[in-house]
């Protein structure tokens, strides 16, 4: 099939497709249904008002590229050791050749487990919003995801990697469950990385379930270094039962246009959720981070705590939601959002909400957009530190708060480099 | 547990004491909107013709327009054909020229609100264009005002005696197109005030406007335009009561602010309009536009506002820093009780370099209230050194409240600094364990916590209205606690 425009490409009936189980095919259609009816979201609604789909939609997609991708050079893309469990998706498609599981625990590609009926159940029920058009899309197109599912009490001792490639103009779409059981506990470290050598400038949609039962925990780091004119629509649904766990920090870094949607229900008492981000926009990049932290019920505690910098063109949209349900008393939520903002030509839109129903609650957030501090500058230069080297440090000190969060060590040190990498590219001297 | 219950249950029987209905035949037009009642009504007030080609403009433009739905607000549908838009006290066409020919039972209704127009104005030293219902029936110390060169008046005598200067500022803050509810009021609206400053004069008092709704199913849409001309300087106090109706009452008021270069306008607000009775019946649906141009370099607009009535509040004070080193404030304390609800804030437009601005709001929910902060700071490519300071906070009382915050923060510059923060609270437990300790009752404790949690509010406010605040906070937290 050749490109088309996006706008034409919603409006391709997936059809029946007998190689598929029936419950893939009824979720499908349904998905196809509201697609058609929503569309995508529209300039002017709340939730994409900062977010204008009009370029995107004019993108011309391909469903498709040849992409070879030697094991030698995936470690060194993505820095990882020769023995790192990992798994592989080159635009949303699973590459076995290329990934490395344990045996022992149940880490596979989502294909895999069609036959297996739970599937459809942890997908769980589809959105039914009017603007919930890219997990439609989602839903009516993707082809695999990982698939990872922790039995009680189940540790996995080293990180899993999952490597999700962008090669070509295509439009890909991957869906992803994370399912720990009571008591087990998972390190998980995603890439998002653009495959070198191929033309850029195709569409990663991804949506991932993530189920937490009781005091099971996941540390999740999430990196995104796409290339210029990549883009990325990401969506996260996460269901946290009792005393269960989740530390997120999300570092993004490249993209044309990024859009992650992030939402977690805090569905039993003292639960936990820690999600964190740092992002960077330059050049004409646009980064729009919506986070939404439901608190259903009593004692749960949840952190947020965003940084952006926007830098050339850049505009960097934050909007956080923290919701505490009638009955949620005992929650304690902090939410913050610190900008920095670097360019005549650079936006910055934030947008911390609260909704708070329950009256025996800790809630506060802040939301700041400044710039780097003069005195410092000033106070570094007269200790012997030039300009350029003045502002990368502040920039630095600036991000450290959140890639400090990062659990895996080796993951926090290429993360802190890829940084440093992007502060160096930066033309710094004001 | 159980006095406290039967406090509670005595509390929440408490009725608003503002409740009674003054005995006035209304002349008026009959429930409708349609082109000729915009005729009317501009024939009634006796308008040029410009007006009425502006009321004309509006009217057509609102025909194209839908009701606002992004607020956080339970709003029944409205219909705008069962409410009468204009009524006006009997003896219309023989206007009072003192307080002596004021209506006697028109001063007993200020006297029930514990407003006595006269003795008020001459002890207080403040001015009383008292609107009831929709004319103006009485001004006072307008001798005086003339002396230094302010005009003070109701809109219409602005309209017969100061046409250019209404033509050229009306609608200039709040075009014609702005929102629903201020394209209706260009339409309809049926008085309001008139307060223009000269060149570089300060004020020598307050100018204070009592609004009540008085007549049934009257909606009043009120206009109020202040110019400030340079250097000059105005406190201009707004306060209203209702008295107790079951109808849901429409209010759809517009205020225009223009402070040109170096003045400074204080604007304060207090609201207590009728909330609605204990189960969320009736009360009044108030839908404002306030928005305020600093439209010259160096002029400060600072809004108060205290809102504890309402069943239904939609209002956004807004400053729009077009000038250079202006400056917009807003302080805000909005209380929700029973079944009201509330979704106001402010915008603060940085346009111009070096402007700044300040928000501070203080929310209270209480009973099955619902209170929303909503507010908007942009900082414009061209407004280098903008400065914003945003604090908003929350005070829950109660299981079955709610409190909301929705901040939209937009800088497009990369001098700006801006800062918001927010915390939500419920009165601790250990605060008033302490007073009950020493012997403070509960009522009066939560009320001394409340009181001090607005302080920073109450401060803005002019010292008249301070006192009343307070009171009305009280009044409206009853049968709040337990």
């Amino acid at each position: 099939m050749s490109a088309m425009p996006l706008s034409e490409i919603i409006s391709l009936d997936p059809g029946f497709n007998s190689n598929e189980p029936d419950w893939l095919n009824v979720r499908r259609q349904l998905a196809f249904e509201r697609l058609t009816a929503t569309g995508l979201p529209v300039e002017g609604s709340e939730n994409w008002r900062y977010s204008s789909l009009r370029s995107l939609l004019r993108k011309n997609l391909n469903t498709q590229a040849d992409v070879v991708l030697e094991s030698e050079q995936l470690l060194s893309l993505a820095g990882l050791e020769q023995d790192s469990y990992r798994m592989v998706f080159v635009n949303g498609l699973y590459q076995a050749h290329l990934s490395l599981v344990p045996d022992d625990i149940k880490i596979t590609n989502l294909a895999s487990e069609f036959e297996n009926s739970e599937i459809d159940a942890l997908l769980g029920d589809m959105p039914d919003a009017a603007d919930a058009g890219f997990s439609y899309l989602n839903t009516t197109k993707f082809q695999d995801g990982l698939f990872i599912q922790l039995e009680k009490n189940t540790l996995c001792e080293q990180p899993v990697h999952l490597i999700q490639l962008s090669a070509g103009d295509v439009l890909s779409n991957a869906r992803h469950i994370i399912h720990l059981a009571d008591g087990a506990s998972l390190t998980l470290v995603e890439q998002v990385i653009e495959l070198s050598g191929q033309t850029g400038g195709g569409l990663l949609n991804t949506q991932t379930q993530v189920m937490l039962a009781d005091k099971a925990r996941l540390d999740w780091t999430r990196a995104q270094t796409l290339a210029g004119k990549s883009t990325l629509v990401d969506r996260v649904d996460c269901r946290l039962a009792a005393g269960s766990q989740l530390h997120c920090t999300h570092l993004d870094l490249g993209g044309l246009w990024v859009r992650h949607d992030f939402s977690v229900e805090l569905q039993g008492q003292n639960g936990f959720i820690e999600v964190d981000g740092m992002v960077m926009v330059r050049g004409r990049q646009h980064t729009d981070f919506h986070t939404r932290i439901d608190h259903q019920v009593e004692n749960c505690t949840s952190r947020e705590n965003f940084k952006c910098i926007a830098d050339g063109r850049g505009r960097g949209v934050y909007n956080g939601k923290i919701l505490v349900q009638v009955g949620a008393d005992g929650t304690d939520s902090a939410q913050k959002s610190a900008n920095l903002l670097l360019s005549e030509h650079a936006e910055i839109d934030t947008k911390p909400d609260l909704e708070i129903l329950a009256d025996d609650v800790i809630a506060s957030h802040g939301a700041t957009v400044g710039q780097l501090d003069d005195d410092a500058l000033f106070y570094m230069r007269t200790r012997g530190i030039d300009e350029k080297l003045g502002r990368k440090l502040l920039m630095r000190a600036f991000c450290q708060e959140v890639i400090d969060l990062v659990e895996v060590e080796s993951a926090r040190e290429s993360l802190g480099a890829k940084l440093d990498q992007v502060f160096e590219e930066m033309e710094l001297v004001g | 547990m159980s006095s406290e219950a039967s406090q509670f249950d005595q509390l929440v029987a408490a009725k608003y004491k503002h409740g009674f209905v003054t005995d006035i035949e209304t002349e008026g037009l009959p429930p409708g909107l349609d082109e000729s009642t915009v005729r009317a009504i501009s024939a009634f007030k006796e308008e040029p013709e410009w007006l009425l080609e502006w009321r004309l403009q509006a009217y057509q433009h609102w025909l194209t327009l839908t009701p606002p739905n992004w607020a956080k607000l339970d709003i029944l549908p409205i219909d705008f054909q069962a409410i009468s838009y204009y009524a006006a006290p009997k003896q219309d066409k023989d206007r009072p020229q003192s307080l002596d020919e004021v209506d006697p039972k028109l001063l007993e209704t200020y006297e029930k609100l514990g407003v006595p127009l006269h003795e008020r104005a001459r002890l207080a030293g403040v001015a009383v264009d008292a609107v009831f219902d929709s004319v103006s029936v009485g001004t006072t110390f307008k001798k005086e005002l003339a002396e230094v060169g302010v005009i003070f008046c109701s809109f219409s005598e602005a309209v017969k005696d100061h046409p250019q200067l209404v033509r050229q500022y009306l609608g200039s803050v709040v075009p014609v197109s702005d929102n629903y509810f201020a394209c209706l009021n260009s339409a309809v609206f049926s008085d309001g005030s008139f307060c223009f400053i000269p060149k570089g004069v300060r004020c020598p008092m307050e100018l204070s406007t009592y609004f009540r709704i008085n007549a049934a199913e009257t909606g009043q849409f009120e206009r109020t335009l202040i110019i400030a001309e340079e250097g000059s300087h105005v406190s201009y106090l707004e306060g209203c009561t209702a008295p107790m109706r079951d109808e849901n009452q429409l209010h759809a008021a517009v205020v225009e602010l223009v402070a040109l270069k170096d003045a400074f306008i204080k604007y304060s607000t207090v609201q207590n309009w009728y909330p609605g009775d204990e189960n969320g019946v009736g009360g009044i649906y108030n839908f404002v536009t306030k928005r305020a141009d600093c439209r010259e370099d160096g002029a400060k607009v600072s809004w108060t506002q205290v809102e504890t009535g309402s069943a239904l509040t939609w209002k956004y004070p807004s400053c729009v820093l077009r000038g250079d080193n202006t400056t917009g404030e807003f302080y805000s304390v909005a209380l929700t009780n029973n079944y009201q609800q509330a979704d106001t804030g402010t915008k603060m437009i940085h346009l111009g370099k070096n402007t700044r601005s300040k928000i501070i709001t203080k929310g209270i929910s209480a009973g099955h209230g619902q209170n929303t902060y909503r507010g908007l700071v942009h900082v414009g490519k061209n407004a280098a050194d903008a400065r914003n300071y945003t604090q908003c906070d929350s005070m829950l009382i109660g299981k079955t409240c709610g409190a909301h915050t929705f901040p939209y923060i937009e800088v497009k510059n990369p001098t700006a600094k801006v800062e918001h923060e927010a915390t939500t609270s419920k009165i601790g437990e250990d605060q008033l364990f302490y007073c009950l300790q020493r012997g403070i009752s509960e009522e009066d404790a939560v009320s001394m916590i409340v009181d001090g949690f607005c302080k920073e509010v109450f401060r803005e406010l002019p010292m008249e209205f301070a006192v009343e605040a307070k009171a009305l906070l009280e009044i409206s937290l009853e049968g709040a606690v337990g």
